[in-house]
């Protein structure tokens, strides 16, 4: 609402006026300070200090950088020098990390990967591991260096969580890919923390000091004097005193100071390095990174293309070497073989093999054939085939055994229960029996048979089978082996066996049955005389 | 000018402790004087008919547009904005303080009270080109500007201007009686 008023009467209220007049005090106060603090940067004994500092801090960046070409030089990069110092100078400015850290860790990288965009994918992975763990940036770009020559264990140290499949597979493609996944954005979030400020102003910082110390050198080349700083710093101190009494003379001072050659920028330099300068460059950390001028940039353009060929080309090279690598690997296994020919072990062992006449022997030859070439497989199969022809060599001794002791038998003596002396009782008999007739039947092997169990065999082995049993004729006995022939003459020897039973009530009935059911489980079939 | 006087507040605070009723004695008195401002001031507010037509229209509302729109005058609003008060109003720019004033505080009384004070505007926001310069001939014709420099007006700085040599000094004589009355009776009762 306007303030139209009249009146009669107004008084003087002079409350506001005397907070007005401190608030003057105060400010006149602080310009007096900003005054003191002007001086002091301007005295001599500080500029020389700042001097000596600034240049070797250019000193430092200057050898890390000539040390960067060359290793790009040695890997066929020195086309891409300058874009990548752009990189690094763009990097540091964009995540608050010194050039001194930065160039190292890409160094490391590309003496590894030789490749200058997988290094450059791996540094970007290794400042955001850093800002997550709290790591340098050079501890955990020697780890990347280590996994890329094949050694993943200082990887597995970072805390980084990467899965023990993931680095025991050893794929750097996938492990880079699982730490992006992790800790995509982390450099650039630590930005908007105080600690990240503060490393950007001192980033900041840093470069204006490589700035001067540059100009301080330059300005002493240009005045063709020894490259002495206490003599050029003593120019700057007489120019200083007559200029650091009163704020308005800094004006001057810059003037003055601009006349030195090279030292153009050195006032501004240290108004950029001062609380207000600093604090103005606060304002403007959100600017875009340096982009190369437009002519400029298709030189860039020209270059990068040239950078992917020769990219291509190496690894065109390394695929050339890997697939000779392998093909000399065949070779020496064609070497091995022509080796092992001249092998006198081996050869004795082979003239073993083909002398011997049994198989036992010759299965235990290729045993330890199979021994000296450390051949798995075919030891487990020898090693079968040998634990089965044990157990037939032990059938057949049973067999034999049988035989024997059944050529022994008088059927006349022989009665269930009776006849101890024999020490068989009646299913012995019936399962050396049993044996006989599957030898006959060519259901064992007669191979290891031998003596009269052989004999007792072959007159089975009418190469009839039991399933002729029905065609038989019942004779005396279910013993009678006339059971088994089939219009034959009776001028082999048959065998014939009379069991009484008499004595033993059921237990003759059971033993049958049991004997049935084993010779059928063989493979032995029986039938009911007249049946089908 | 309004007289500037130290002390004021200073005696009222003091009067009302002392004697409440001396205090209420200045301020009829004062009261008095000023009340002829206002009159004379709410006489030279025009009529709504003797306006120019399209201001005392009412064209737009709050419910159709979703601005402020340019006051419309109204007699009887501008009339109950022409107001006298007694106490001290809020301190300005330069550390003064009215009081006992009489103040325009509606907005077609102020628009009437200071149009043209500052010259002619340019006229943009017209369909008309003249548009400010006939409405300030309008409202100079209905009452003319007197005072001078930010007391220039055509309403209560008008009747300021041709009654404050009378109240001016009407105003003082009140104070002052009330204050010599004041102090006879604090002696009095100091002595006492």
């Amino acid at each position: 609402m306007p303030n139209l008023i009249v009146s009669a009467v107004s008084t003087f209220d002079n409350r506001g006026l005397k907070k007005g007049k401190k608030e003057l005090t105060t400010f006149e106060k602080s310009v007096k300070s900003l005054g003191k603090t002007f001086a002091s940067v301007f005295s001599a004994a500080y500029i020389v200090n700042y001097s000596k500092k600034a240049v070797a801090a250019f000193a430092a960046d200057q050898k890390a950088a000539k040390s960067l070409e060359v290793q790009l030089k040695n890997t066929g990069f020195a086309f891409s020098s300058p874009a990548v110092e752009l990189y690094i100078a763009n990097l540091q400015r964009a995540t608050g990390v010194l050039d001194d850290q930065l160039r190292p860790a890409f160094q490391q990288l590309l003496t590894v990967t030789g490749s200058i965009t997988e290094s450059q994918k791996a540094l970007n992975v290794a400042l955001n591991v850093s800002a997550a763990t709290g790591k340098s940036v050079q501890e955990v770009s020697a780890a990347l260096s280590r996994a890329y020559a094949g050694n993943t264990t200082a990887l597995s140290r970072l805390g980084a969580g990467i899965s023990k499949t993931t680095l025991k597979a050893g794929d750097m493609d996938e492990i880079l890919a699982e730490l992006n996944d992790k800790f995509a954005g982390q450099a650039q979030a630590r930005l908007t923390t105080y600690a990240g400020k503060m490393d950007l102003l001192k980033v900041a910082s840093e470069n204006v000091k490589e700035e001067i110390g540059k100009g301080i050198l330059g300005a002493l080349e240009a005045l063709g004097e020894d490259t002495n700083i206490e003599k050029t710093t003593k120019k700057m101190e007489e120019l200083g005193k007559t200029t650091s009494d009163s704020i308005r003379g800094i004006g001057v001072l810059f003037k003055t100071l601009g006349d030195i050659p090279g030292l153009g920028m050195l006032g501004k330099a240290f108004y950029e390095t001062s609380t207000l300068g600093l604090l103005a460059r606060l304002g403007k950390m959100d600017k875009p990174l340096r982009e190369l001028p437009a002519n400029e940039q298709r030189a860039a353009g020209r270059i990068s293309a040239q950078q992917f060929r020769t990219e291509a080309r190496q690894k065109k090279e390394l695929d050339r070497l890997r697939a000779l690598e392998i093909a000399k690997l065949k070779e020496k296994t064609n070497v091995d073989k022509l080796k092992d020919q001249f092998d006198i072990e081996r050869i004795g062992l082979m003239a073993a093999l083909n002398s011997a006449t049994d198989e036992e022997t010759k299965l235990r030859i290729k045993g330890q054939l199979a021994i000296l070439d450390n051949n798995d497989a075919l030891a487990k199969k020898i090693l079968e085939e040998m634990k089965a022809a044990e157990a037939a060599k032990k059938f057949a001794d049973a067999v034999t055994d049988a035989a024997d002791r059944l050529g022994t038998f008088d059927p006349a003596k022989f009665r269930m229960g009776e006849n101890k002396d024999l020490g068989l009782d009646a299913l012995q008999i019936l399962a050396a029996m049993m044996a006989m007739q599957g030898a006959a039947s060519g259901l064992v092997p007669l191979a290891g048979m031998n003596g009269k169990g052989k004999a007792a065999a072959e007159v089975l082995g009418y190469g009839q089978k039991y399933s002729d049993i029905n065609q038989g004729t019942l004779g005396g006995s279910i013993f009678d082996p006339s059971f088994f022939r089939r219009g034959e003459e009776a001028s082999m020897q048959d065998i014939r066996i009379t069991v009484d039973t008499a004595a033993t009530g059921d237990r003759f009935a059971q033993l049958v049955a049991e004997s049935i059911q084993i010779a059928t489980k063989t493979g032995i079939s029986y039938g009911v005389a007249g049946g089908l | 000018m309004p007289v500037v006087v130290n002390g004021v507040k200073e005696l009222q605070k003091a009067m009302t402790k002392v004697d409440p009723a001396l205090n209420k004695e200045m301020q009829k008195n004062i009261k008095a004087a000023m009340v002829i401002v206002q009159n004379k001031a709410r006489g030279y507010l025009p009529a709504n008919d003797d306006v120019l037509t399209g201001w005392a229209k009412k064209t737009a509302s709050a419910d159709t547009v979703n601005y402020r729109p340019f006051p419309t005058y109204d007699y009887e609003q501008a009339r109950k904005g022409i107001i006298y008060r007694s106490g001290q109003n809020r301190r300005n720019d330069r550390g003064f303080r009215a009081s006992f004033y009489v103040a325009n505080v509606t907005a077609p009384g102020s628009i009437f009270e200071t149009a043209g004070r500052l010259g002619v505007p340019e006229g943009k926001g017209s369909l008309n080109p003249n548009a400010p310069a006939e409405f300030n001939a309008a409202a100079e014709f209905l009452s003319s500007m007197k005072g001078q420099g930010k007391q220039r007006g055509r309403v209560i700085y008008r009747a300021w201007y041709e009654e404050n040599n009378k109240v001016i000094p009407a105003v003082v004589k009140a104070i002052d009686t009330v204050a010599v009355k004041f102090i006879k009776d604090t002696e009095i009762r100091k002595a006492a």
